[in-house]
């Protein structure tokens, strides 16, 4: 019992630890890494450029699991507060990031169209996109 | 044909919301060029010696991209639409459309980018959100309507101080006439000011101006204003200060006008939400003191629908005032 209550502490530690995911960008952006407040102000267009590129966030859809936890561990902000700023900023003419359906998509959104910059599960990653930021 | 016009509008972006490009509080989204959106409110006021009811803000928004760095805002306001005054039973009827806000935005980079035509003044907290429906009570702090033209003509310079990634600067320029000269709070042909904002973290800003205008009466004014804003959930903290100095055509005369305000918002849940705001100013008119204070309650079933009430006590009580509201953003 000891020893399944301590692997079940050590995959806990583990999986919150683990860095599954990453925030990836077009090849050809030269800079190697972006911090979490930079990503935060991208998606949430108080910051508008990427190695003076113009940046292009892109979301997953509002209900998919890894933009929840993108918006828990980058954005930090809860999703009423969340969807609050994006009121007032359509009032001052700012819409928030496109979305794409699927990982999958995003990663194609990016790989075609330098400055866009978005989120995807690691094992997706190859030479087509760069990481600039793990979570 | 406006008052026909106007009901028809606001139709047609409901009828929009059906539709996967529409959420309600942020437009319909047509494509990159135009997303199409607007705001109404109407009002109750009640005091000592009047009361009424008005339809204040009838507006329609628009804007969108031109092209990657270059985009477009307008906005269209019909402003105190239909009044009714209890105390006498009249009625008084107003569909003149504004141009309360049109530019164009250039963005250059993070450093510097520019807006020209007729915008917001970036100034404060107040003065970013003007309309009822995203403010936390329905009445504004009274020095945000006083002290500085609350709208101006001209171009912004703007972007984030080269040395943090943080403070955002505004250096505002005005040397021409107002865009819609019936639709300001103080009309001037000359305003300059500098404005700071920096997010010290995640939950606290603070932020600063000073500024030089002259209004249309050839007074010419300064003023000096600091702000700061604390949010920890389920409090927001917000406080401004604002020092005015106007000086008569002749340059004999000085006036100085101090206001500041403290104000406490409190988040029972993302439908029910408290304010207290203890104010003081003085009025630029008649040049009598006062201070007063708020308490207001806040039901938003959803965010971009908001039902406000709030009391006002006043030093001199003949100003008491009871106001309640209800405002959308679509």
């Amino acid at each position: 019992m000891k020893k399944l209550l301590l692997t079940f502490l050590f995959f806990t530690i583990y999986v919150l630890h683990a860095k599954d995911f990453c925030v990836i960008v077009h090849p050809s952006t030269s800079i190697k890494t972006l911090s979490t407040e930079k990503i935060r102000k991208i998606f949430l267009r108080k910051h508008h450029f990427i190695d003076n590129m113009k940046a292009i966030p892109v979301n997953l859809l509002s209900n998919h699991k890894l933009r929840l936890l993108f918006e828990k561990q980058i954005i930090k902000v809860k999703r009423e507060q969340l969807n609050q700023y994006w009121v007032q900023q359509h009032f001052l003419g700012v819409s928030p990031p496109v979305t794409q359906a699927s990982d999958q998509s995003i990663k194609l959104f990016i790989q075609n169209l330098p400055g866009a910059i978005g989120y995807i599960p690691k094992s997706l990653v190859d030479a087509k996109v760069k990481v600039v930021h793990e979570f | 044909m406006r008052l026909k016009l106007l009901p028809l509008l606001v139709i047609s972006i409901f009828h929009l919301s059906a539709e996967d490009k529409y959420t309600l509080g942020n437009g319909y989204k047509f494509f990159d060029a135009l997303t199409i959106g607007g705001y109404f409110t109407t009002d109750y006021t009640a005091s000592a010696t009047s009361s009424s009811l008005t339809a204040d803000d009838i507006a329609v928004l628009a804007y969108g991209k031109l092209s990657n760095r270059l985009s477009y805002l307008g906005e269209f306001e019909s402003k105190d639409t239909y009044t009714v005054n209890f105390q006498d039973s009249t009625t008084v009827d107003n569909f003149q459309v504004h141009i309360e806000r049109l530019n164009f935005d250039y963005k250059v980079s993070e450093k510097i980018n520019f807006r020209v035509g007729k915008q917001i003044t970036p100034i404060g907290y107040w003065g970013a959100q003007p309309i009822s429906v995203l403010r936390d009570t329905t009445s504004n702090p009274v020095f945000s309507t006083t002290m500085y033209p609350k709208l101006f003509t001209g171009i912004d310079a703007y972007g984030y101080l080269p040395f943090t990634e943080s403070t955002k600067y505004h250096l505002l320029l005005q040397k021409n006439e107002d865009l819609d000269s019936d639709y300001n709070n103080i009309l001037t042909d000359q305003f300059f000011a500098f404005a700071l904002d920096s997010e010290i973290n995640i939950n606290w800003r603070v932020g600063g101006s000073i500024g030089h205008f002259i209004n249309l009466a050839d007074e010419v004014f300064y003023f000096v204003q600091l702000n700061t804003q604390y949010d920890f959930h389920p409090f927001t903290f917000s406080a401004e200060i604002i020092r005015n100095q106007a000086q008569s055509p002749s340059q004999n005369d000085y006036t100085r006008l101090g206001a500041f305000y403290l104000q406490l918002l409190y988040r029972q849940s993302p439908k029910h939400i408290w304010v207290t705001r203890l104010e003081h100013s003085r009025d630029p008119m008649t040049l009598n003191e006062e201070s007063f204070l708020v308490a207001g309650y806040s039901f938003r079933p959803l965010y971009p629908i908001s039902l406000k009430t709030e009391y006002q006590w006043h030093e001199y009580n003949v100003n008491n005032k009871f106001i309640l509201s209800f405002s959308v953003l679509f």
